[in-house]
């Protein structure tokens, strides 16, 4: 088991080297840069332009930007004409970001306190697990209730709310809940006040819930409904076992393994930040920071949010592989 | 990526149907016809009579306006609002935070009006655009208009009581030109400033870094023509004579930075209690992606004060549906209209008394390649320029946000010169181009309409085909492009399109920030190949010129040849309707200025918030 988590671990590694690269090389061949924002202000004068990408090393070929990016470089500072080491992402150094003019790191503006104040990764990472936990809580339960009570009132209700959820998106639920709670019931502020613990994660959290809700629900549903017809079961139940034991113990043990698979991916999803959410609710997270970067060219920024992404992607996987093995003992890794 | 589009349009679609019948449900209308109109009117009354009730002195007070509408006073929703409380969305168009508010680094609007709040320059403008003693009580200008001795005005501090010194402004403007600096506008000051342009030799002459911190460093700023000659004496000597040097020295570039404050490191900006400035407000808190909250500076000093408003917040809202839904429930108090709002705050009861017209400092053109055909014959541009209805539009595909013009600087701003040369006349257009041998466009290569990709931007230049279509007999294709690839393309004009659109925007309020962009080399004429030596030759004198009469006629000269030239066709000036709460004073059309970088800026004592 130990054996098969380090392998698992390192293959993070080249994993998120070919992710790094494609988007990297993405993002340079894509046509125009950071310095071409706004082409209805003065633009910046060529030899400004000219120092910034040397500042930024846009001047290097382009292996040598992604291995300084990827790895590290020896860096020339021009004012003492040494050369220092400097590493890069694989050290945890995303590099400067473009549109803060190098002034503040990707790795200060994702990961650092905001004077003071929970860093962006904390608001994106919190409302993600709230949303992950609103959603299993919610949606296993549900499920399993309507598959044991199907084709009857409880299920046609259950059902017809999770796919009514699973199919929306969650600019609609974000925009529903603001008209509804905020501005015409008024139990809610438009302009959320993140001084408060508790209120301004409401409405954003039951947002992103209600998506992976309307799906675990239906997954749950789906699966304990095949489970339901096997033979063991009934075998079980003719052994004269109670209903309790037979629902928790042999049903849901088998029929939540297709649900932790998608949690997998899911949580990594919405631990990373969702665009949508976060700016309906104005939450101060990474998601909409790491959107911003595409159109600003902000490639160190937008590189990072793919290595982040499949970095988080890597660790949920593990763990669901590793939870695999907790809930179905068959499953075994060598 | 088009999932995701594909998505958001089959989002929005879903939405409407969702929504419309929760908003007419809510209004429990059993007047229907009246209800679809206006969904959110029914609402808003519902919700109105708790607050009547709430404030029978109020509705007592205003007998004559409650007479004056007898049917129905839909109020406007005050929501949270406090007194001396502003709050609106955080400046700059698209809501989001400024990426970097150093004063000399900065150069997007969101960022200068943020840096505003905070630090005032040694000058700083009037109603009329005119440049007046900011942080500096008088300046004196030396008669060959080379050497400007500021003196600053006595007792001045910055915001935490520490004294701000004519050293301050030295050591600002030294920043400035500094080459480790390099600002984004490092440029704008060189060639104007003594020894600017040698001490900043990367920005100014193109010399690589390590080749310019090579150079003597020492010598450079000592030659470098910006001293402080006592506390209060600050002495900038220039390389040739800017009679619009004061106008740049009210710009954000040279405010006063504290050296032990930019010690801090790169992004010694990022926390308030570095911010420390001379300007009218005071940085209570930054909470990065959330809000900004301004508290009046007391020590403050210059023509801004006093303030009456005890607060200033600057919400980050990025999604203008958002920031709309929280300005209709009382959250903010002025918020810039969306164009696909308008209609909706035009019909509206309460929010159309609620408009207050502004004028923009950006002028909107269709860029020509000059040097490529068929646009290097000057009658070909022409035809184009009498083609267009500017009228239309602006009405139609702007919904009226903005205002036809045939010139370039836009109306208010000194050196305005109104021209009704090119108005739409497609007859004469006709005539035109068959006078430059294409008639009804017979002949003419391929156009190609080349735009930044958007939904609104297609529609936009669907329109503008057909407008030459109809007008001109051409059959032109649309060339839709990346915005951030659009923006590169235009800067040069090796890649210039053929025709484009464009824009350009204020630094200062001087026809010297507009005019002489068409010089050869000036940045505007150099992207798309336009050469005049008449015009550069008036703009040259005109530049250095001392007597403001005859610089203004120089540069009214110049104008008549830009315009009759069509380097450009000139479409319209930004500005249009901002929404503005009954109860916010001092902000009408009438006090505030196109500089206002956020409503109400250079005319921050008048406003006020009295709900």
């Amino acid at each position: 088991m130990t054996a098969y988590i380090i392998r698992r671990i390192l293959w993070q590694i080249p994993v998120l080297l070919i992710v790094g690269l494609m988007t990297f090389a993405i993002a340079k061949i894509t046509p125009g840069g950071p310095f071409d924002t706004d082409p209805n202000r003065r633009q910046l004068s060529p030899a400004v332009e000219k120092i910034l990408k040397q500042k930024f090393g846009m001047d290097l070929p382009f292996w040598h930007q992604f291995t300084r990016y990827m790895f590290f470089d020896f860096v020339e500072n021009p004012k003492t004409g040494e050369t220092e080491f400097q590493w890069g992402a694989l050290g945890g150094n995303f590099g400067p970001t473009y549109s803060s003019r190098g002034s503040r790191t990707v790795q200060q503006e994702l990961f650092g306190d905001r004077s003071g104040k929970p860093s962006r990764f904390y608001y994106s990472a919190r409302l993600g697990l709230q949303a992950l936990l609103l959603a299993v809580v919610l949606g296993i339960p549900m499920g399993v209730l309507a598959a044991l009570h199907q084709n009857t009132i409880i299920d046609y209700v259950l059902l017809f709310g999770s796919t009514f959820f699973a199919s929306l998106s969650s600019l609609i639920v974000g925009f529903l809940l603001v008209i509804i709670f905020a501005v015409i019931l008024s139990w809610f502020t438009v302009i959320p006040d993140w001084s408060d613990p508790v209120q301004p994660w409401i409405l954003p959290t039951i947002a992103l819930g209600s998506i992976p809700l309307g799906f675990i629900t239906r997954l749950t549903r789906s699966s304990v409904l095949e489970v339901k017809r096997q033979d063991y079961i009934r075998t079980a139940q003719a052994k004269g076992l109670g209903d309790q034991v037979v629902i928790w113990r042999h049903m849901l043990k088998n029929a939540l393994l297709p649900v932790v698979t998608i949690l997998g991916p899911m949580a990594a999803g919405l631990l990373t930040g969702t665009l949508y959410i976060e700016i309906i609710f104005q939450v101060p997270g990474m998601g909409s920071l790491l959107v911003e970067a595409i159109g600003k060219r902000d490639y160190s920024m937008i590189t990072a949010g793919a290595l982040i992404f499949v970095f988080f992607l890597g660790v949920a996987n593990l763990l669901v592989d590793i939870a695999y093995g907790v809930i179905d003992p068959r499953i075994s890794y060598k | 990526m088009s999932i995701r589009n594909l998505r958001n349009t089959a989002a929005l679609a879903l939405m409407l149907v969702l929504v419309v019948p929760i908003l007419a449900a809510c209004g429990g209308a059993p007047a229907a016809p009246a209800a679809t109109t206006a969904p959110a009117a029914p609402t808003e009354a519902a919700a109105a009579p708790t607050e009547a009730a709430a404030a029978p002195t109020e509705a007592a007070a205003a007998p004559t306006e409650a007479a004056a509408a007898p049917t129905e006073a839909p109020a406007t929703n005050t929501g949270n609002a406090e007194p001396g409380v502003l709050r609106i969305r955080m400046p700059g168009g698209s809501g989001s935070e400024p990426d970097n508010v150093d004063p000399q680094q900065s150069s997007f609007v969101g960022e200068i009006s943020f840096i505003m709040m905070a630090y005032q320059g040694l000058m700083s403008f009037d109603k009329d655009m005119k440049p007046i003693p900011g942080a500096a009580e008088s300046v004196d200008v030396s008669a060959d208009g080379l050497t400007y001795t500021f003196k600053i005005r006595p007792d001045s501090k910055y915001s935490d009581g520490t004294p701000l010194t004519a050293k301050n402004f030295e050591y600002a403007w030294h920043r400035l030109a500094n080459p480790e600096t390099a600002g984004q506008y490092q440029s704008l000051a060189c060639g104007i400033i003594k020894g600017y342009s040698e001490w900043s030799a990367a920005a100014c002459q193109g010399k690589t870094m390590t080749e310019t911190l090579a150079l003597d460093q020492t010598q450079l700023e000592a030659d470098y023509g910006v001293k402080a000659i006592d506390d209060s004496t600050l002495q900038i000597e220039l390389a040739a004579p800017a009679p619009f040097f004061l106008s740049m020295a009210a710009l954000w570039i040279g405010a006063p930075v504290r050296e032990e404050d930019a010690a801090k490191g790169s992004d010694w900006w990022y926390d308030p209690a570095n911010y420390i400035g001379n300007g009218p407000f005071v940085l209570k808190e930054w909470d990065h992606g959330n809000k900004a909250v301004w508290e009046p500076n007391p020590n403050y000093v210059g023509p801004l004060g006093p303030v009456k408003l005890k607060q200033v917040v600057y919400n980050i809202i990025t999604e203008s549906q958002v920031a709309f839904q929280a300005y209709q429930n009382g959250e903010l108090d002025m918020l810039t209209v969306a164009s696909e709002d308008l209609s909706a705050v035009q019909t509206d009861p309460v929010l159309s008394k609620e408009i207050v017209n502004t004028v923009g400092s950006c002028t909107f053109y269709f860029g020509f390649n000059n040097t490529k055909a068929p646009f290097d014959n000057i009658k070909v541009r022409q035809a184009f320029a009498q083609a267009f209805d500017r009228e239309a539009w602006v009405r139609d595909i702007f919904n009226g946000l903005g205002n036809p013009t045939q010139t370039f600087i836009p109306p208010g701003f000194p050196g305005y010169e109104k021209t009704d040369q090119w108005s739409f006349d497609p007859a004469a257009a006709k005539a035109t181009l068959a006078d430059a041998g294409f008639p009804d466009g017979a002949g003419l290569p391929e156009i190609k309409l080349t735009y930044s990709a958007s939904a609104r931007n297609n529609a936009r230049f669907e329109w503008v085909a057909n407008q030459l279509k109809v007008n001109l007999g051409i059959d032109a294709t649309l060339d839709p492009v990346d915005p951030t690839a659009y923006s590169a393309l235009t800067k040069d004009k090796a890649t210039s399109p053929q025709m484009y659109y464009l824009g350009w925007c204020a630094d200062y309020p001087d026809p010297q920030n507009w005019v002489s962009l068409w010089a050869t080399t000036g940045q505007l004429a150099d992207r798309i190949g336009y050469s005049n030596p008449d015009l550069d030759a008036l703009i040259k004198q005109a530049d250095v010129e001392q007597d403001p009469a005859k610089r203004a006629d120089l540069y009214a000269q110049a104008q008549k040849i830009l315009v009759n030239d069509v380097p450009v066709v000139f479409l319209q000036n930004d500005g249009g309707p901002v929404l503005v709460k009954p109860y916010v004073k001092g902000v009408t059309a009438e006090t505030i200025t196109p500089l206002d970088y956020w409503l109400g800026f250079f005319n921050m004592p008048n406003v006020d918030v009295q709900p």
